[in-house]
């Protein structure tokens, strides 16, 4: 019991230091908790309106996600996927890299498939990779952009590229660096077997009926999936409600600045990725290319929901580096790209 | 013992069928009082109601788990799979509540829409074909990719034809934005334009990006009204919100309107106004701006959002 209580205090205080680190760059002191204490009713019907759409939304995709991942455990053993997936690394992260094109799944969907490939013995940098790429590298995400940016077409092949230049760049930073098992262990509690998910699978699925057991593995998976994608959508739902969005933007001062502004409006508002070009089109009279790009790479790889999902399936201290290295290798390729190709 | 960790296990299974099951009864009674739109755009809607089957689905499978866990029978496959029945009662008290509460939530209030409170927070969007054309140099400029330039040679508007007349110089185009020229033809010549709910951001678009040829142009337009401190006092904003996927992404999309008497139009009052367009000066950009000449107060549509028109332009 003391672990769960430690998780849960862990996650608490995890989702209270983004809020004062908020707090901190917007120089509000703490105006912004008065303001939650002045509200007007209907601000809180605009909090249940935007948290129910977005729940909703993501709804079909995460089921989608948890009866495929529950499948791929029941029905597919891991002989199969390991001859499938190559070893070496480069084809390895190329391949994981294009996987969305065939298998488009929307981000909330994929984190319990690629733990169900990992326990399955997919190479972890492998599955963070498609976990990376597959939002953005898939051809709905494609004609999303290509129709938001009308009269700038090649901001949808610049998505594209970027995307898949940082997706490989952290699969093979992985590939070196990373040695632990990034997931979660699944054993918590004392009385939780210990022995290995790889094996486990192999013997007791007695008789019984295979297709309730998926039933209820997705069951089980949506509860673990789900008490996450409500906290994400509720306090996306009052972040969106409760900032102005031109606040934020007159807090972008200097190059940098509004690339870093862009990517912290990309994770917090947390959207899909299929509908989040046309917001950055709006901003497309504010801001450059460059500043642009930031936000439709860094949205659909790393936001608030899905830091939030991550956190129920891996382990903190990996999902806090990861995040680290995306935002910053994100940062570093939309500002080169600007310099290079934008400005010449 | 065996006793008690089966009624745990009932309990757990029960109560999942019932959050499952009431997620999807929630669906459905939006579907029925045709509230599913105030959440999801329509083109999202069928996969949020395979959703609720699928829902409904596992909450039956779960409720037959739990009878057979009653009667003693091994429901569980014995696997490490989180049992539903680890961690404490309080840890899985807190988590059914995080389902529960909204799930309740939802039930127990009324189905409301975004208005101009939220309007004010996301920036009005006043300059419609900002979003699509920046008019500075992008418009003049050829393409810089090489794709691009390919592209525009085989479209019909390709830069180097024979001197445009008539509506042709009075709507140039590229390939990106002729739809927007075709569509500017073909309203130009009406003696009053219409800013219809199905093609309401394409029409709007249209009128900015080729403001000079609109002004004083009758207009008919409807929406909700929105102001905030940054406008001048004999001036609103009539809106709607344009949604792509879900309200989380709605944008509000407006009419800067110049009235003799505003005031008796409060936030969020729906109107329908006929006036004449013209241009002004807003926060440093040149906006379009419609006087008003008649003012009728409507209800709110039964959609309150509009959408992108797939069919504009064909």
């Amino acid at each position: 019991m003391p672990q769960s209580v430690y998780r849960w205090t862990l996650n608490l205080i995890t989702a209270g230091c983004l809020v004062f680190l908020y707090l901190i760059f917007t120089n509000r002191d703490l105006s912004i908790l008065s303001s939650l204490s002045t509200f007007q009713p209907e601000q809180w019907q605009s909090v249940k309106t935007v948290f129910t759409s977005i729940f909703l939304e993501a709804l079909p995709f995460i089921l989608l996600g948890v009866v495929v991942s529950s499948a791929l455990q029941l029905f597919v053993s891991d002989n199969v996927l390991r001859r499938i997936i190559p070893n070496h690394p480069i084809p390895g992260v190329l391949l994981a890299c294009l996987l969305g094109v065939i298998l488009p799944v929307c981000e909330c969907g994929m984190i319990p498939i690629v733990r169900s490939l990992i326990r399955k013995g997919m190479p972890a940098y492998v599955g963070i990779t498609y976990i990376l790429a597959a939002p953005i590298l898939n051809p709905v995400t494609y004609a999303a952009t290509y129709l938001a940016f009308r009269t700038q077409h090649e901001m949808a092949f610049y998505r594209m590229g970027l995307a898949f230049a940082v997706a490989a760049a952290v699969g093979w930073v992985l590939y070196f660096f990373l040695k632990q098992d990034p997931l979660k262990s699944a054993s918590h509690s004392p009385h939780d077997h210990d022995h290995g998910h790889s094996h486990s699978h192999e013997h007791h699925h007695h008789g019984g009926n295979k297709i309730l057991q998926l039933f209820t593995h997705a069951s089980d998976e949506f509860f673990e999936m789900g008490k996450y994608l409500m906290i994400g959508s509720f306090l996306t739902a009052v972040i969106q409600t409760f900032v102005s969005r031109a606040e934020l933007v007159s807090m972008g001062g200097g190059q940098i600045g509004s690339h870093l502004l862009m990517m912290g409006f990309a994770y917090v508002i947390s959207l899909c990725s299929t509908s989040d070009a046309f917001i950055a089109a709006s901003f497309s009279g504010t801001f450059s290319k460059g500043p642009l790009l930031s936000f439709l790479v860094l949205g659909p790889m790393l936001d608030f929901k899905n830091t939030l999902m991550m956190l129920a399936v891996f382990r903190t201290r990996f999902v806090v580096k990861l995040s680290v290295l995306i935002v910053v290798l994100v940062l570093a390729a939309s500002v080169l790209f600007e310099k290079t190709v934008l400005h010449s | 013992m065996e006793q008690l960790s089966n009624l745990r296990h009932t309990l757990h299974h029960v109560i999942r069928a019932l959050i499952m099951g009431g997620i999807a009864f929630y669906i459905i009674r939006l579907v029925q009082t045709d509230h599913l739109t105030l959440y999801i755009s329509p083109r999202m809607t069928i996969y949020v109601k395979l959703a609720a089957m699928g829902l409904y689905l596992i909450a039956a499978v779960q409720l037959y788990e739990a009878i057979r866990v009653w009667n003693g029978k091994p429901g569980e496959p014995a696997c490490d799979c989180q049992h539903p029945s680890s961690g404490s009662l309080w840890r899985s008290i807190g988590v059914y509540s995080l389902f529960l509460v909204p799930l309740l939530t939802g039930f127990a209030t009324p189905d409301t829409t975004i208005g101009s409170a939220m309007a004010g927070k996301k920036g009005i969007n006043l300059s419609a074909s900002s979003a699509v054309n920046r008019k500075t140099p992008s418009a003049a400029q050829p393409s810089v990719s090489p794709e691009g330039s390919s592209a525009a040679d085989h479209s019909s508007a390709s830069p180097p034809s024979p001197k445009p007349t008539g509506l042709d110089a009075l709507f140039p185009s590229d390939q990106f934005s002729e739809s927007y020229a075709n569509y500017g033809k073909k309203i130009y010549g009406q003696p009053e334009i219409v800013v219809t709910e199905k093609s309401y951001m394409e029409i709007l678009t249209t009128l900015d990006m080729f403001l000079d040829q609109f002004v004083g142009k009758k207009l008919t337009i409807s929406g909700f009204v929105y102001r905030d401190d940054t406008m001048k006092t004999d001036r609103f904003v009539l809106g709607r919100f344009a949604v792509q996927c879900c309200t989380a992404d709605a944008m509000p999309y407006g009419m800067m309107v110049e009235s003799a008497d505003p005031s008796q139009y409060a936030n969020d009052t729906w109107l329908k106004i006929t006036g004449t367009l013209g241009k002004m000066k807003y926060k440093g950009n040149e906006i379009m701006s419609l006087k008003l000449e008649k003012a009728v107060k409507i209800k709110p549509a039964v959609d309150p959002y509009v959408y992108p028109d797939i069919d504009f332009g064909l």
